[in-house]
């Protein structure tokens, strides 16, 4: 077995800005610094994302997809690309032809800034809530959908019972939790924003 | 708390708590060198499947009923299956079937918009979803135990009542026209569209493509019809499955469904697939890769001929995974690909793709795609070895258990064997099938079955960095991969007669206004437009000021004051630049396509064409004109039959969406400076309304390009 990493990254001081050339249409992604799957705020996360674009009334895909009608996707991911280390709470974005990477920055900005601003209803997080209970019962129908669960925990968390337990802590997340962690982790100096653009010579 | 909270805890409480005190088991607490305990596990052989049992039953309005009782969680879920498809798109309206299957969610029922029922259904975990895909419609629905009557009601409601609400359909619409725009990114998807419209013919449903002028034409009363011909009782079967008991469950669905009698004639048979081949070599052109996407076949079979089961073990040997022969020889030994893969394609009611497909470096291009050649031609020519038959059989025998590991998909196994006619226990007939395979079955298959003579290859990547070029395999056809616009209304040809009605028709429509010296006496306009469009969130209102000089190059500017600041746009044909808050910058193409439109068709402009020898005026029945501007889109004008005023502009215009048809229509003519001019005006495009607003103009107030081109 190799050793457990323990180097942690220095923190970020400024945001970060890429643009990759790729002769397809735009896309964007917006990457958070977070701290990883064991960090007490990690169901807090899990809320968020869940606010922001579970099913049809995730904010983003309300505002950004069926009301302005800019992007073709909008969701937000607690864990990118995996939660073992500290990693990214992230962002993704298809902006709708005719409409920019810009314009849409912008819009999911405001989604963000509000989490900040503003405490989420109690509907919306009992609805969060809900779906995530629900969802774990739709998980245990199928052999392969176990199968590849509880090991996933076991390795992870190393126990296979977070599964379950992992609810209780999904529970007590409060509104005041989902500002306080939006407004620690979500500022600009601790993101990186990424987008494509298509070549120069390409039409 | 919710009781779904309840049911979920519970289930976390038996599981989380009960074996807390087994640490000794679960982590040993010294770290000793032992097997892991998987190694020791010991597996008899697989019990034999065990069919559950199914009632079934026809209601008296023709719906046919599947119910199966499974109370290992609390859940319930469900749908129906309808005799549709988008094989029944019209022609002129590809995509029909899928936008009415998308937005009969989406769009809400009489009673409920789409969003009231997205809140309803999401915040209690549930879902009501709908779809129709190529040979059949499915709304479906899925709940926790205690909310099933709730979500039952929504489910029935989507089923009988739906509404279409247009914004919903606006969405959609704009959804497909963007991928549209899209659909040249990937190269696997240009491929995979690619072959199967080459196997299956573009003049024909199997094989035909959806473009931007299709999806303009579709209107709600289009979806409404659709919905209203394949949506009733007895073209539907549904099937309900989860924690509740039969007899209940066969009451609420009585009750839900039992009493609806909407009938319709029965649905003709899906288009058959034409009979036809298209060998040959097909290249399409992607120059930004460095890979070429490849794929190699002809049409495959159906699910229920009697050597299917033979074709399936044959297809497992030739590309079927990481053991086949494709996979071992094309990617493993020569090195030529990094996935190659494919084999016998079979649909239930009609033929499905015989095709294999791969990527590869471009250098090697021909190289792969010679050795696939080869690997069809070698399994046709010698038998296959044991061992080959052997593992092939056993993939298909061993993986066999997983198609039953679901109550879900047992269910849904039955009710589509009902759906296309097959015997319930077609799966083992297959099984057997399967079991009885031999090597000489095996070539049998693969000389009868594929045939080298039709294949069709297509490539798509970078023919320039092909080592070989692409003609030593045959005489290759480009692909057309142009996104066409939206078809305009065909301009007729301009033959002498229809010139010279033209500018007669033109001329009387000048009379009408005021006369040619009055508007050739315009030097200069100022249009203020206030209007309301019709954006999916409400009505936004809009401040426009078009400012036009006359000239060989007439200059023309547009002022567009947005919430978040103003736009402007400007152009004369050699000075073109476009300022918003952020800055000012050259236009882009599709911008500067639209301004020269919009310079081009300026009042004056266009009602003087005649005098313009860039312009072509020509009829185009005794009311109709075209003018077209040299190297520009035309612009067909209706002019009313009784006072000779334009009653409609028809245009192309490239929207955020891409090119657009746009129909402009003037009213409320009243006379400045003695020319009369339209004070409103309504806009469509893609057949919807999508903006009204009134204008005021003054004329020769002495503009001057070099104030107009100023930049802010």
């Amino acid at each position: 077995m190799p050793p457990p990493v323990t180097v942690r990254e220095p923190e970020q001081e400024g945001e970060k800005r890429a643009v990759l050339e790729s002769p397809s249409q735009p896309l964007l992604i917006v990457g958070y610094k977070r701290p990883n799957q064991n960090h007490p705020d990690d169901p807090v996360f899990d809320v968020i994302a869940g606010i922001l674009s579970s099913g049809r009334t995730g904010t983003l895909y309300k505002e950004l997809v069926r009301d302005k009608r800019i992007a073709l996707a909008a969701q937000a991911a607690p864990t990118f690309p995996a939660g073992k280390y500290d990693h990214l709470f992230i962002l993704f974005n298809v902006p709708q032809a005719g409409h920019s990477v810009e314009e849409n920055e912008k819009a999911m900005d405001a989604v963000v800034e509000r989490l900040k601003n503003e405490k989420v209803d109690a509907a919306t997080l009992d609805r969060v809530k809900t779906k995530v209970r629900a969802g774990l019962v739709r998980q245990l129908d199928s052999n392969t959908g176990l199968a590849s669960q509880l090991p996933m925990y076991e390795t992870f968390y190393g126990d296979w019972r977070v599964m379950f337990t992992g609810l209780q802590d999904i529970e007590k997340v409060t509104a005041e939790d989902v500002q306080r962690v939006a407004k620690q982790y979500f500022t600009n100096s601790n993101r990186t924003v990424v987008h494509t653009v298509a070549p120069k010579e390409a039409k | 708390m919710k009781l779904a909270a309840l049911v979920a805890l519970a289930a976390t409480a038996t599981w989380a708590q009960a074996p807390q005190p087994a640490p000794t088991k679960t982590a040993p607490a010294k770290v000793t060198l032992t097997a892991p305990a998987y190694k020791t596990l010991k597996f008899g052989p697989p019990p034999p499947v065990k069919l559950p049992d199914i009632p079934t039953y026809t209601m008296p309005n023709g719906m046919r009923v599947y119910l199966l009782e499974n109370h290992e969680l609390p859940l319930v879920s469900g749908f129906v299956l309808v005799r549709t498809g988008n094989l029944f798109d019209p022609k002129d309206k590809i995509g029909l079937a899928e936008v009415t299957g998308t937005v009969m969610r989406s769009g809400g029922t009489k009673s409920k918009t789409g969003e009231q029922l997205d809140e309803q259904l999401e915040n209690i975990a549930a879902s009501v979803e709908s779809n129709i895909g190529e040979t059949s419609g499915r709304v479906g629905f899925s709940a926790l135990r205690e909310n099933v009557d709730e979500v039952l009601a929504v489910f029935q409601d989507v089923v009988m009542n739906a509404e279409f609400r247009e914004d919903k359909i606006a969405l959609v619409k704009q959804q497909l026209r963007s991928g549209i725009s899209r659909r040249n990114d990937d190269a696997g998807d240009i491929l995979g569209r690619n072959f199967a419209e080459i196997v299956y013919g573009r003049d024909n449903p199997y094989g035909w493509r959806m473009e931007y002028e299709h999806i303009d034409r579709i209107q709600r009363d289009d979806l409404i019809a659709f919905y209203k011909r394949y949506f009733f009782p007895a073209n539907m079967m549904l099937a309900v499955q989860g924690d509740f008991k039969t007899d209940e469950m066969r009451a609420k669905l009585e009750k839900l469904f039992g009493t609806w009698n909407y009938k319709q004639d029965a649905v003709p048979p899906f288009p058959q697939v034409p009979e036809k081949t298209s060998p040959g070599v097909y290249l399409g052109v992607k120059n930004d890769v460095t890979q070429t996407s490849f794929a190699l076949g002809h049409l495959g079979g159906i699910l229920k001929d009697p050597n299917f089961a033979a074709l399936s073990v044959m297809s497992d040997i030739l590309g079927g995974g990481f053991s086949s022969r494709l996979f071992r020889e094309v990617r493993t030994r020569q090195g030529l690909a990094y996935s190659v893969s494919g084999g016998w394609g079979a649909n239930y009611n009609h033929p499905g793709l015989f095709q294999i497909s791969g990527s590869t470096k471009s250098a090697s291009t021909v190289d792969a795609i010679q050795a696939a050649l080869k690997e069809i031609n070698g399994i046709r020519t010698t038998e296959v070895t044991d061992q080959e038959l052997d593992t092939a059989k056993q993939s298909v025998l061993n993986s066999f258990v997983f198609n039953f590991d679901s109550p879900t998909k047992t269910l849904s196994r039955m009710v589509t064997y009902d759906y296309y006619g097959y015997p319930k226990d077609f799966i083992f007939q297959y099984q057997k099938g399967v079991q009885a395979v031999t090597k000489a079955d095996v070539l049998r298959v693969a000389k009868e079955y594929l045939k080298p003579e039709i294949i069709a290859t297509v490539a798509v990547g970078k023919p320039a960095d092909f080592g070989k070029a692409l003609t030593t395999l045959g005489a290759v056809k480009e692909l057309d991969l142009s996104i066409p616009d939206p078809k305009q209304p065909a301009a007729p040809k301009a033959d002498s007669a229809s010139l010279t009605r033209g500018k007669e028709l033109l001329q009387k429509a000048q009379q009408a206004v005021g006369g040619a010296d009055k508007l050739a006496a315009v030097k200069d306009y100022t249009q203020s437009v206030q209007a309301n469009i019709n954006a999916p969130q409400g009505a936004m209102a809009i401040k426009q000021t078009n400012q036009w000089i006359a000239g060989a190059d007439a200059a023309y500017k547009q002022t567009q004051e947005l919430p978040f600041g103003k736009v402007i746009a400007y152009s004369d044909g050699k000075t073109n630049w476009l300022s918003s808050p952020q800055g000012t910058m050259d236009m882009p193409p599709p911008v500067l396509r639209q301004m020269q439109g919009e310079r081009m068709r300026s009042f004056v402009a266009l009602l003087l064409a005649d005098r313009n020898p860039q312009m072509t005026v020509s009829a185009v029945d005794a009311n109709t004109i075209t003018v077209t501007p040299a190297g520009g889109d035309s612009v067909r004008i209706d002019l009313d039959p009784a006072t000779g005023l334009p009653a409609r502009y028809s245009y192309q215009s490239v929207g955020p969406q891409g090119p657009t048809n746009v129909m402009l229509m003037p009213s409320d003519w009243r006379e400045v400076n003695g020319i009369r001019l339209p004070h409103k005006f309504v806009i469509e495009q893609g057949g919807q309304k999508f903006a009204e607003g009134t204008s005021t103009w003054t004329l020769n107030s002495g503009l001057t390009p070099e104030e107009l081109s100023k930049k802010p």
